[in-house]
């Protein structure tokens, strides 16, 4: 070396695609709209670009890769969301992205105005018919160690020439930590969402995360539990087991988060949401959409139910109990173990008056408060006193139960 | 290659932010950049750390400290070069070999003690728009020159983008092991996030609630049933993690938590570090109990079931929405036996798989039926 000081100094022109990706793409928050910047720059300082296309493993319990296309002329990259079962997909198992992934080629390049069929890869034809020359992918490792894919395609005549093919290659490490970046946090936000709920998990991300930070919230409450789990638990094996609750859980949970509740906890069959209140006013809303929710439950654990007994299973008894007031929602815990819980008299109220479920053998069973605004949609079954709570409270039904077997 | 281009190609990939400032003063010294500490400092966004510095001196391992919210909004802190940075998002530069009287930060005295000639704090601005820094200093005579000061700034860009991206990634991990648990935790994080993945572990199950919550709950205004519910789950959950358990889940006033068997013949440790964690709990509460009392608050009473088995371990629940849960037969065993506890008047009971490895520490209280479970179970106490 020749002299350590000028040998370190840094390069007086900094590629303006590297300054871009370092300084003003900072304030942006998605890998769309990074990728469409980062691709448009390139094209502005001459880069011969057609087509890019980046791959990016993500952790999402339907998702398995998010798959982003920019072609010139768009401002923004499109996102095709691909599933678990993509992997057994041609468009996989014959793909390049394949190859890269299994470490059978460092990078791919392929001169396409030259290829003939037959073509080493299906994607290949599709490109060349477009009338891409060149094509170059090669493998963008983020530091959680998976490996991901970034694409380039050109028109051009002669396609990319070296010394843009190893521009490319030098801006790769850049253009991964500021996509790297942007992939966590959507990570984090789809993991909270899917483990903590929307709304829950939007608050631990803005911040809300020490214990005892809580809210109270006024809510229609939805509670259900599964008849005979226990038992059920015991007889079953344990891949059927999994197998009803999923099916279960997915018959009262979506109609909730269809209609705009929040699935706040499952416990062990039982499952409890809430479709908070905005307002003095907004009551007879909440508990009109809970009520629709749990119609809506019901048909969905009647058409379940046909399906086991097609397959020969035992049919499935839940019991759904409905029930507004104010809940505290928030941290709870010990101090670096936290639940973000919802309780409160409401809460439990809620829960026992689930019992009365078996006892009156009712699908569906409501409170008081939460029957007046229902007008009609609910008949009265009588006044019952609950364990813990010291004045009976009249309890009400669907009165079509009575007819629907 | 630059120090920055080094970032980007290989720091990146490195495990750890020690590993990375390490690796990067290393870099930055092959190239006679006279640096010999290197600072990263960072706000953390965590129930319980208000910050973070890695620090690297030339020579020395990593020093890795947390600290506290407290520490962050100290007098201490308000008064230091970084909380300067932090404020304005300009670098912080003062040279150490001039007049002791024009020092306006304290830590200055120390640095210059230590034989230090120049320090140097440049901001980290996260795409957030939040501000982080890294603390530079050298023993050279003369400190930094203007040759050294662009080599750092060179290298911000590159530094602040890899931080982030550890940054990001540690606050995603701290936040599932806080709400999911630690084992949980990082199976999400390792891929385990589709419905149905799951595995059986065997265990000894610690399952404890609180007696005449929902009395509580009706009667207590909010905070003091807060209050309450943090003194109660912060001894549980205290001893569960002192004895190597893992905390499943809160359920209203109720905790589940699990002592992992590696294999058959762990049956016996883990048992007995399971009835070790409910005795320290019991201990812990009646400690509290007298605080409580001294302080006009209400007390506590927990019951404490323990059952030894196997447990079905994963994802459930609705495709989008799911929980890290657990379930099973043991689990329902060991909930039925906790709500013995007031019927029987103890604080601990125990099933007979669970209390045979753990001899004259746990005494049969008789066979009793227990909800939803067939044959009457034997069930042990404490003596």
């Amino acid at each position: 070396m020749p002299d350590g000081q000028d040998a370190e100094r840094p390069r007086q022109e900094l590629d303006p695609v590297a300054n871009w990706l370092l300084k003003e793409a900072r304030p942006i928050q998605d890998s769309a709209t990074l990728i469409g910047g980062f691709a448009n720059r390139l094209l502005a300082t001459g880069f011969p670009l057609k087509r890019v296309f980046v791959s990016m493993r993500t952790l999402h319990p339907q998702v398995l890769a998010l798959s982003h296309y920019w072609e010139a002329g768009e401002s923004i990259a499109r996102v095709t969301p691909r599933a678990y079962d993509a992997l057994e997909s041609d468009l996989y198992l014959l793909s390049p992205i394949r190859v890269i992934h299994e470490g059978r080629a460092p990078e791919i390049r392929r001169n396409l105005a030259e290829a003939t069929a037959p073509y080493e890869f299906p994607i290949f034809a599709e490109l060349k018919a477009e009338g891409i020359t060149d094509y170059f992918m090669v493998p963008m490792p983020f530091s959680d160690s998976s490996i991901n894919i970034a694409t380039i395609a050109t028109g051009r005549a002669g396609g990319f020439s070296e010394s843009e093919i190893a521009r490319f290659r030098m801006l790769i490490p850049l253009l991964a930590v500021t996509l790297e970046i942007r992939e966590d946090k959507r990570i984090a936000r789809t993991l909270l969402t899917t483990y903590l709920g929307r709304d829950a998990g939007r608050r631990v991300l803005a911040g809300q995360v020490r214990r005892g930070d809580a809210t109270s919230i006024a809510a229609a409450l939805f509670f259900c539990d599964l008849r005979g789990f226990t038992q059920m638990s015991e007889a079953l094996p344990r891949e059927a087991l999994i197998q009803m609750l999923n099916d279960y859980f997915t018959a009262m949970a979506e109609p909730v988060e269809a209609r705009g509740g929040e699935v706040l906890k499952f416990i062990g069959d039982g499952m409890l949401a809430i479709f908070p209140i905005a307002d003095d006013l907004d009551r007879d809303r909440a508990c009109l959409t809970a009520l629709g929710a749990a119609r809506d439950a019901i048909r969905g654990m009647d058409a379940l139910n046909g399906a086991r007994r097609a397959a020969g299973e035992i049919e499935l008894r839940a019991g759904i109990a409905l029930h507004t007031g104010t809940v505290m929602y928030g941290n709870i815990g010990a101090p670096e173990r936290l639940d973000f819980t919802v309780i409160g008299p409401a809460v439990n109220l809620t829960t026992r008056l689930e019992r009365l479920c078996r006892t009156l053998d009712r699908r569906l069973v409501a409170s008081d408060r939460f029957a007046s605004p229902c007008g009609f949609a609910m008949i009265s079954l009588g006044k019952h006193q609950l364990p813990g709570v010291s004045r009976a409270v009249e309890v009400f039904g669907l009165p079509e139960e009575g007819k629907l077997a | 290659m630059s120090a920055a281009d080094w970032l980007l190609a290989e720091g990146r990939l490195l495990g750890s932010l020690g590993a990375l400032i390490e690796g990067l003063g290393g870099q930055l010294r092959a190239r006679d950049l006279p640096v010999v500490r290197l600072g990263l400092h960072m706000r953390a966004l965590h129930p319980q750390v208000g910050g973070q510095r890695v620090l690297w001196n030339a020579g020395e391992p990593v020093a890795e400290t947390v600290y506290g919210h407290e520490v962050a909004a100290s007098d201490v802190f308000a008064r230091s070069a970084l909380a300067a940075a932090y404020a304005t998002g300009e670098p912080v530069r003062r040279r150490l070999e001039g007049p002791l009287e024009e020092f306006d930060f304290p830590i200055l005295h120390d640095l210059k003690a230590e034989g230090l000639t120049d320090y140097l704090v440049m901001p980290i601005r996260f795409a957030t728009g939040e501000t982080h820094a890294a603390s530079w200093a050298s023993r050279r005579p003369g400190g930094f020159t203007d040759a050294h000061l662009a080599i750092i700034k060179a290298t911000m860009p590159a530094l602040s983008a890899v931080v982030e991206t550890h940054y990001v990634r540690r606050t995603m991990a701290t936040l599932l092991d806080t709400y999911l648990g630690r084992e949980a935790g990082r199976r999400v994080l390792n891929g385990s996030i589709r419905r149905g993945d799951g595995e059986t572990i065997a265990a000894a199950l610690f399952y404890c609630d609180l007696r005449g919550f929902t009395e509580l709950s009706n009667r207590l205004e909010r905070d003091q049933l807060l209050d309450l519910l943090d003194d109660f789950f912060g001894c549980m959950a205290g001893a569960v993690d002192h004895g190597g358990g893992e905390v499943l889940k809160f359920i209203g006033d109720a905790m589940l938590a699990i002592f992992p068997m590696r294999d058959d013949l762990d049956r016996d440790r883990a048992c007995l570090a399971a009835l070790g964690a409910a005795e320290r709990a019991l201990g812990d509460i009646d400690r509290i109990n007298r605080e409580r009392q001294i302080a006009g608050k209400p007390g506590i009473t927990a019951g404490i079931g323990l059952h030894a088995g196997a447990v079905l371990y994963g994802n459930i629940g609705a495709p989008a929405r799911l929980d890290f849960t657990v379930t099973g037969p043991a689990v329902n065993v060991v909930t039925r036996i906790e709500s013995l506890c007031p019927v029987l008047g103890r604080p601990v009971l125990a099933s007979a798989r669970f209390a045979s490895p753990c001899g004259s520490r746990l005494v049969s209280l008789g066979r009793h039926p227990l909800k939803g479970i067939e044959a009457a179970q034997e069930i042990f106490g404490l003596p």
